[in-house]
Parts: structure tokens; sequence; C-alpha cells
């Protein structure tokens, strides 16, 4: 009975090691369809390639400015990995490649420097977003200010749910400050995303919604009415940092500061991005 | 990159992911299924607990703990650090064990269950006629279970297929290395490109749905001895 167990402990152990070993041969031959160049070796003149984790809210912004970025370093090849910004941290924290994070909001960067894995000087901002009340570009637009929202005509008002989508919680903020949170809540359809708010929206199922600014520039179908009163809601802001693992921080760098150049402003204005201010 | 070259793209990759994902779930979910099938040994119940559990959390939890585990501090991570020198994560190595891991309750629990359909006798018989134990799994085990297991790899297949969640956390979401269709469909909506997201959607739903009917249309009995094992069980 005994040599009987061990043999099948041994059959199980020789098998959990057949499997492990399949494992680390699937990992070395599986670097990707694109593998990544190796460490900064720039002798063949192959581009380095640099790994930027961007808010998912940047993407059409960054590409562009990718775009433009490798005009002038054709030494640098930038890939991206978009995704939203708490995730992106936590991935950085446990260890992912990151050359340059950019978040949407503070909170997810200030987590890594507290956890020492980015150094609180070398964060920027490069951008800011706000909240704006938006219309459809068709039709009568009968609201052309945050006070004609309260008025009885004006039937339904798109914004994002504030239990958990952050442009919500920011046009609740507004709202709140206007003093025309409990006239128009009657009126608020929730929704799950900014997108279906555009949506909504540019169909004119709803006559008004509150998105940000530069989900606003990305429809044809919606005009931007009115900014928020100053100092009705803390702006968001857009920090880039070179995180302290970065495989390549030199060529990040250099990134980052294509990004604060009046170039790389000139990207993020047009889609919509305010200045860092 | 144009718009149908971005598309294929992320096919190749979903493939790639999906047939490593399927293969690591077979070859991890066979020896358990055959283990969770065996009545009264220590630990039975915790191991179910274990490989079930991930049908039950939401996939960015899933891929939370997964990017725990491969992490630069976790156990799998350390590991590869010594091996590979370098972590799983945004590797397609990434991608196929967040896939894997969702798809292995659902191999495991059909082909489990088949294992149980077995009448002991059948075993005893063989035993008797002096069957080695590879004669039990290559004469009686796998032909009478075959259904089970088959119907396990096509749910995992699929399933993997789908993946989102874990895969978003563990491999990222790079155009031209982790990106697969469904990374790329949330990518496509996020950014507005709804000709593009509805791209990628039909040839998703497209993929799938052939998937799937190729393995229910292969699994049919009548054909070959698929009708004999019928006959058995």
């Amino acid at each position: 009975m005994s040599r009987r167990l061990r043999s099948r402990a041994a059959r199980a152990a020789a098998y959990i090691l057949l499997l492990a070993s399949m494992g680390v041969a699937a990992c070395r031959a599986l670097p990707g369809p694109s593998p990544a160049p190796e460490e900064s070796s720039n002798a063949g003149g192959k581009p380095v390639e640099i790994l930027v984790s961007a808010a998912a809210s940047l993407q059409d912004a960054m590409r562009e400015a990718a775009a433009e970025f490798a005009r002038e370093h054709p030494e640098i090849a930038v890939r991206f990995n978009f995704g939203s910004s708490g995730a992106l941290a936590q991935q950085i924290a446990a260890g992912a490649p990151v050359d340059l994070f950019i978040a949407a909001g503070r909170q997810p960067m200030d987590m890594l420097v507290e956890k020492g894995l980015v150094d609180p000087g070398a964060v920027h901002v490069i951008a800011r977003n706000q909240v704006v009340l938006i219309v459809p570009r068709t039709g009568a637009a009968s609201v052309r200010g945050w006070q004609d929202l309260s008025r009885p005509d004006v039937r339904r008002i798109a914004i994002g749910d504030p239990a958990h989508v952050p442009a919500g919680q920011y046009a609740r903020q507004v709202l709140e400050q206007l003093g025309l949170w409990e006239k128009v809540s009657t009126k608020l359809v929730l929704d799950q995303d900014v997108r279906e708010v555009l949506h909504h929206v540019a169909a004119g199922e709803a006559q008004a919604g509150i998105v940000y600014r530069t989900d606003a520039a990305t429809s044809d179908g919606v005009a931007v009415v009115a900014e928020p009163p100053a100092g009705s809601q803390p702006p968001v802001v857009y920090p880039v940092a070179v995180p302290r693992t970065a495989p390549h921080p030199e060529e990040a760098r250099k990134l980052a500061e294509f990004l604060t150049s009046e170039r790389g402003r000139s990207v993020l204005r047009r889609h919509g991005f305010l200045p860092p201010g | 990159m144009d718009l149908m070259s971005e598309v294929w793209t992320a096919l190749r990759i979903s493939l790639v992911i999906v047939l490593g994902a399927t293969a690591l779930v077979v070859a991890a979910g066979l020896p358990l299924a055959v283990a969770l099938a065996r009545p009264g040994w220590r630990g039975r119940g915790l191991v179910d607990v274990l490989v079930t559990l991930p049908l039950a959390l939401p996939p960015t939890v899933l891929g939370f703990y997964l990017l725990q585990l491969i992490g630069r501090t976790g156990p799998i991570g350390w590991l590869t650090q010594r091996l590979l020198g370098t972590t799983l994560i945004f590797t397609p190595a990434a991608a196929v064990l967040a896939a894997a891991v969702v798809g292995l309750p659902l191999f495991v629990q059909p082909a489990r269950a088949a294992l149980e359909e077995i009448p002991a006798e059948v075993h005893e018989a063989a035993a008797i006629d002096g069957a080695t134990g590879w004669d039990h799994l290559r004469y009686i085990t796998l032909p009478l279970a075959w259904p089970g297991i088959f119907t396990g790899i096509l749910l995992a297949f699929t399933r993997s297929l789908g993946e989102f969640g874990a895969t978003l956390m563990v491999a990222g979401n790079i155009p031209g290395r982790t990106q697969t269709l469904s990374l790329a469909i949330y990518s496509a909506v996020q950014a507005g490109r709804e000709d593009l997201a509805a791209r990628l959607a039909l040839l998703l739903t497209a993929v799938a749905a052939l998937s799937l009917w190729a393995g229910i249309r292969w699994r049919r009995p009548g054909r070959g001895q698929a009708a004999e094992r019928r006959v058995w069980l």
C-alpha cells in the first residue's frame, strides 16, 4: 500500500514538473507576436521601445502625440497600454515594466508615490479637464446655460451615474453648487458611462447632458454651451511620471518632455484638454 | 495601422492566447477532474472550492489576485524572476494564464461529472482481467468520460475567447502584443471608434459561434465511435 502511494506521489510530482517546464517553455517561446526589443542597445539602429501606461480617456490624444513624437525621435518606438488609471497603477505596483505613467486624477499617482515607486519631484501635470454642459447640435437648442435646466420644457438631462462614474460625481457637484440639484433631480437620466450620455444627447433623447470637455470634443452630435462657474469644482488633472522601475527612463523622459512642450500641448488642446494652468 | 490590420492583429493574438489557455486547461484540469471524481481524500473540498472559485469572482478581482501572484512579490513572480529574469506581467503568457484560470472550472466540472458516472464495476472487472493503470485510463476512463471532457474543452475555449477583466489586469491592453479581440473592443468603445468596435464585435461573435457550432456538430452521436460510447453510458 505504501509503495503504491509513493509511486502515485512520484507520478504526481513528475506531472507537476512537466507542467512547470511546459509553462517556462511557453513563456520563453511567447514573447509575443512582436517581441519587445531588449535593453537600450541602440547600436543596430533599431528603435528602443518604451511602454506607456495611459488612462483610457487619453487614447486619441496620446496616439496623435506619439505619432508627432516619432517624427522627432525615430530612435524611440512608443507602445501603449490603455486602461483605467487605478488598474494601471496596480500593475506598476506589481512590477509591470512601464516606462511612463499618465493618470487621470491625482489619486493613482499618489498611490505610487506613497509606495516609493514614483519620485514625488518627478510628477508633472500635462493637462486638465472639466465637466461641461452639452446640448444636441441639431434642432433648436432650448438650453443655453445652467439655469435653463430647471425650465419645465427641459424634460431629460443625461449625466453619468454619480454612484460610480467620476464624470457623474463632478456633474452632481456642479449642480449642487449652482443650487440646481434638487430642482432637476427628477429629470436626470443616470447613464452607465460618458459614452451613453453622449449618445443620449446627440440623439436628442435628452435635451442636455454633462460630460468631460474632452468627451464632448469626440462627438459631432453635441455642442458645448456652458462651463462650470469658477471654483465650483476641483479640476481633474492628468499627472505624468517615469516610475523608478522604468526599464528605459531616459527615453521615457524625452516623451514626457515632448508632452509638456508647446507641440505636445497643442495636440492635447485639439482634443479638448485644458493647459495645466 | 489601418482599420482591418488592427482587426486581424487582435484576432491572431486572441487565437494564440485561447489555444494556449485551452491546452493549459486540459493539462491541469484532467488530473484535477480525475482526482475530484475520486471520493474520500484529504483536502478534496478545498481543491474543489479553489478550482470553482473563479466562476464566482468578478474578473477584475480575479485579475487583482493573479497580479499579486505573478507580480514582483508573488510566488510565481519570484520563480519567473529567478528563471527568466522578469515577471510575466504584460506578456501573452500572463494572458494565457488569466484565460486558463477563468476557463478551468468550466472544464473541470463537466469532466468530473462524466468521470463520476463511470460505474466502479467496469474498473473492477478490468482489474480482474489484469488491466494496468494506463489500460484503465486509455480504454475505460477516457472513452467513457469523453462527452463530458469534450464539453468542458468547448466551454473553456469559448469562455477564454471572451475573457476580458482578468486579462486586462495581468496582460495589459497593448495593441500588437496582448490586445485580444475583447480588449480591442473595449478600447475602441472608450475611444468612440464605433466603426472599429462594430467590426471587432461581429468578428468575435462569428469566431465564437463558429467554434461552438463545429464543436457541437463534431460531438453529435452517430459519427464514428461516438455511438458506441453512448451505448456504454
